[in-house]
């Protein structure tokens, strides 16, 4: 089997099978979890971690009807800091319609192809804003048109948005991608979608995916650099771990879309 | 409630299933035995619903526990589903804490819990464990539960489990121990232990509101009070179920049919589905009589599946097996009811585990049977009996795979491994692994060390790591060199530790696993089920230190982490293999845990059916699951009856389910001596041979017993 056990084929395990397919097959194939640090200090990432799915989970509540105010954290000054301005801005210039932790599939080169996103604002037949909160300070505005998260979630949201919008038909032009940064003042990085760009896509990870698909073994990558922040760095017998400031991962968010996360094994 | 007949699909759907297929507006009541087709049907109506255009998030598909949401998730899953948006997958559990979090401002507010603090959320386990550190105290002073003789995880555990079910029921937490009173009617002694009872329950629920520790029960009450009836929360919720399945509706529990019978009221289209005959999880407060009740009555329409493609024979098994029982008189089915049925006994034990091996041997090799349509039930499945039936049936190239509810972290040896080496790295702490701990350590993790070189390392080393070097020369050249340089990369490593500040106990669990013991030359590098039990001691240790953060308890986390791993009271994540229903080989698993996963095979063997464990209810001296349950009249006195009566139901039950689940044979293979020796002629072998002698003398034949 070449394909995700998960039988989804996602911006987590396409980036995974990029950046090495060894990695991308021990945790999306084989799923192997392998219990070494992240990155170093452990302590420095797991408050990264914990503040960053705090804060989107108060992001949801907001969406759920929750006052923004109630809310305030008093126990962590970052946090708080975050949370102002995500008060003062985030929502601005939003269509009113929002759905918070948003899972949409579509069928994709044998399996499906699926986004999972922070936030959708729906103004039907006019505008599908995607927003994706940014609690990382790593995360480069330049960079961000590039990303595999870009393309996929513009792309699933263009041939799956009319679930939100009471099934109006939904044109790449419609789709924009918000990313919001809670870290600093970094003004949001819009990118709006054009029927070109979303064919550009579809050929990019048709060809990816297949490619994935025709592997037949699966190497490390040569660049050992990348090692640093991959927890299966001693299976390979590679190196130490990388250091936090250096790791641009955003924080895996509980309690949302399935509702799988935070509640384990709850029943 | 109105009637509607369908044509039959040309798909090949029954009239019955049509109809829930494709039923329209308002709540269809829809109810079954096993077998009867409805989570089939129910996952064709999901594809339909998908196709036809409706949003997957307003579709809410409810089940009691997320293993009986398994077709359905392989349908959502699957690629041949439209695009869109995916459906809700709910169960009570998660709609509660989902509810309770999501709303956490209002909730704490209402319910005078402390405001400015997320809320902690405790799972079974993390609720012992603070049982535990609350109720101590009162077991040293007052003496409480000093007569009960239970391991104290199972005290706490039934604690909790009376807590839930005053939720899930809907009575008074603080009632417990009278409603267990006034059914009793034995020893004066045991009303004793019910005020106990009462005693830990109150004040661990007294200790909960005061620092917003939240267990199942309190999110339940929490749920039902103060976040159901906010009008965001409700609007919330029935926009994310427009369109609802509840399966297996039985196994859930009053407070789970209230809730889901108002979404039912206020949604487009429901169809809600009842296992007759089931009922296996009362023991957690499941009530088929609360949700015929009430779901029935939210629903609109009815409709009530047969069974099909059941044989004749099988339909006749279970209706004499109910005669047997007790619960039906008048006609017996005519059909042979042997059909498909094999005896197999044997003296000893491992004598009818070498048959059982045989006869599934025959099966794969000899008919062509792909394994994973042979399971292997059994009330109970100890490691003995695991690692027994999976060794013979593995040695003759048959693949095995195994459902199991749960195992000890603390049964791991790489666990038992870890542990040591937190004593060692922490003399602090002040204690001292013995020398035969350390050569444990040592031939678990040493790539190549035997266990008399490391006995003897660890003897030498005089319960320290001492350096290889130091070693004297014979010695060395005993272990070898090679060997004694991974000693050193070890000791080395724990030694600078020891130079740094301690940190958190799961983070140097992370860390010795990725440092040195997954590196190579030592055991754990590329194996990965040890890294499976590994991060599972991380997981459960990083949860425990997050816990303990977050409530005000001055205490040393990591040595209390490691006592409570070391008793049981922590430690019990569940360490099943990943995807094990998706895997193939022979299953094998607890009877009520293979009825639970709902699985269909084509053989069945019911292991040790001689024993008394098939018809015994679990055994909870502080609890009760029908005194306890909405269905009894509070005040009744609990009689031998009773007892006789429930017991016998839940045998049939369990019998019946496990028949309508096996389309082809049933042996039940059974030995007069059992696992521990003792003899063995329990209630469903006696049932079994009241069935043959009722047949032989319909038919004029003799018997010669069973």
């Amino acid at each position: 089997m070449t394909t995700p056990r998960s039988k989804r084929f996602t911006q987590t395990n396409l980036e995974d099978y990029l950046a090495c397919a060894y990695r991308y097959w021990l945790a999306h194939v084989q799923e192997v979890r392998c219990p070494a640090p992240e990155v170093e200090p452990l302590t420095d990432w797991e408050v990264q971690t914990r503040r960053g799915s705090r804060f989107h989970r108060m992001a949801e509540q907001v969406v759920a009807g929750v006052r923004a105010d109630l809310l305030d954290p008093k126990d962590d000054a970052i946090l708080a800091e975050w949370w102002a301005r995500f008060k003062r801005d985030a929502m601005r210039g939003l269509p009113t319609t929002r759905y918070a932790e948003v899972s949409l599939s579509v069928p994709f080169g044998g399996l499906r192809l699926a986004a999972k996103l922070d936030l959708l604002a729906v103004e039907a037949g006019k505008r599908l804003v995607i927003v994706d909160y940014k609690t990382n300070k790593k995360a480069s505005p330049k960079s961000l048109r590039g990303r595999l998260q870009t393309q996929i979630y513009r792309y699933v949201v263009a041939r799956a948005g009319s679930a939100f919008t009471g099934g109006v038909e939904v044109k790449p032009e419609h789709v924009e991608m918000r990313y919001w940064f809670a870290a600093d003042e970094r003004p949001s990085v819009r990118l709006v979608y054009s029927q070109a760009e979303f064919e550009a896509d579809e050929a990019e990870l048709t060809a990816l995916v297949e490619r994935l698909r025709a592997q037949t073994t699966f190497p490390k990558t040569d660049d050992v650099s990348r090692c640093g922040f991959c927890t299966y760095r001693s299976v390979c017998d590679r190196g130490q771990a990388g250091w936090v400031e250096e790791h641009d991962a955003e924080p895996v968010v509980g309690w949302g879309g399935e509702r799988e996360g935070l509640f384990g094994d709850v029943e | 409630m109105g009637q509607a007949l369908v044509e039959g699909d040309e798909m090949g759907w029954s009239e019955g299933q049509t109809r829930l297929i494709e039923h329209g507006r308002g709540g269809l009541w829809v109810r079954g035995v096993a077998g009867a087709g409805k989570t089939t049907a129910a996952v064709e109506r999901v594809r339909r619903l998908l196709g036809r255009g409706v949003a997957g998030h307003t579709v809410m598909i409810c089940t009691p526990q997320r293993l009986l949401s398994r077709p359905y998730r392989g349908f959502v899953g699957g690629a041949e589903r439209v695009m869109g948006s995916d459906p809700q997958f709910m169960t009570f559990g998660r709609l509660t804490q989902y509810g309770v979090g999501l709303y956490w401002p209002w909730v704490a507010e209402a319910a005078g819990l402390p405001t400015g603090v997320q809320p902690t959320f405790l799972d079974a386990e993390s609720a012992q464990w603070l049982m535990g550190l609350v109720v101590a105290p009162q077991m040293a002073q007052a003496g409480i539960f000093q007569t009960v003789k239970l391991p104290r995880a199972r005290i706490y555990g039934q604690v909790l489990d009376n807590m839930n079910k005053a939720a899930l029921v809907g009575f008074d937490v603080h009632t417990i121990g009278e409603r267990l009173s006034r059914a009793w009617s034995g020893e004066v002694s045991q009303l004793r232990m019910y005020e106990d009872v009462q005693t830990a329950a109150d004040l661990f629920r007294a200790y909960c509101l005061e620092t917003g520790a939240l267990d199942y029960s309190l999110t339940v009450e929490l749920f039902l009070r103060h976040v159901w009836p906010l009008p965001a929360a409700r609007a919330h919720f029935e926009a994310m179920a427009r369109h609802m399945i509840y399966d297996n509706c039985e196994e859930d529990a009053p407070a789970a049919h209230h809730v889901f019978a108002e979404l039912v009221g206020t949604c487009e289209s429901a169809v809600v589905m009842l296992d007759d005959e089931a009922n296996y999880r009362r023991f957690l407060g499941a009530d088929e009589q609360s949700a015929a009740g009430v779901l029935a009555e939210a629903c609109d329409e009815s409709l009530v599946l047969e069974p099909y493609g059941d044989v004749e024979a099988r339909r006749a098994l279970v209706g004499h097996f109910a005669v047997s029982f007790g619960f039906e008189r008048g006609e017996l089915p005519e059909a042979d009811p042997f059909v498909g049925v094999e005896r197999l006994s044997a003296r000893l034990f491992p004598d009818m585990l070498d048959r059982v091996a045989e006869r599934v041997a025959a099966w794969v090799k000899d008919d062509g049977v792909p394994v994973n349509e042979i399971a292997l039930v059994s009330p109970y499945v100890s490691d003995g009996l695991l690692f027994a039936m999976r060794y013979r049936l593995e040695r003759m190239g048959i693949e095995t795979r195994s459902l199991r509810p749960s195992r000890m972290l603390r049964q791991e040896p790489v666990v038992r491994c870890l542990v040591t080496l937190a004593y060692l790295a922490h003399p602090a702490w002040g204690i001292v692994p013995t020398v035969e701990d350390i050569g444990h350590v040592l031939v678990t993790v040493i790539e190549g060390l035997d266990p008399v070189r490391a006995a003897l390392l660890a003897s030498v080393s005089r319960k320290r790591f001492s350096p290889f070097e130091t070693l004297v020369a014979a010695m060395q050249e005993r272990v070898t060199l090679a060997l004694g340089e991974r000693y050193e990369r070890l000791r080395r490593w724990v030694e600078a530790y020891q130079q740094g500040e301690p940190i958190a106990l799961d983070h140097f669990f992370s860390r010795v696993y990725a440092e040195v013991l997954s590196r190579r030359g030592f055991r754990m590098h590329g194996d990965f089920e040890m890294a499976q039990a590994v991060a599972a001691l991380v997981d459960s240790a990083a949860s425990y230190r997050l816990m303990m953060a977050a409530l005000p308890m001055e205490v040393d986390s990591a040595v209390l982490y490691l006592e409570g791993l070391s008793s049981g009271l922590l430690g019990q994540r569940s360490l099943s293999e990943p995807d094990v229903l998706e895997g193939a080989g022979v299953l094998i698993a607890p009877a009520y845990t293979f009825l639970m996963a709902n699985q269909f095979v084509t053989h069945q063997v019911w292991l040790d059916a001689g024993s008394g464990g098939w018809t015994e209810r679990l055994a909870q001296p502080l609890a009760h699951p029908y005194v306890l349950s909405a269905q009894w009249e509070d005040g009744r006195v609990w009689t031998g009856i009773d007892e006789g009566l429930s017991a016998a139901q839940g045998a049939y039950r369990l019998i019946a389910g496990l028949l309508r689940r096996c389309r082809g044979t049933v042996v039940l293979a059974s030995s007069e001596y059992g696992e521990q020796g003792m003899p063995q002629q329990g209630v469903l072998l006696n049932a079994f041979g009241r069935i043959v002698r009722r047949v032989a003398k319909r038919e004029g034949r003799k018997t010669d017993g069973v």
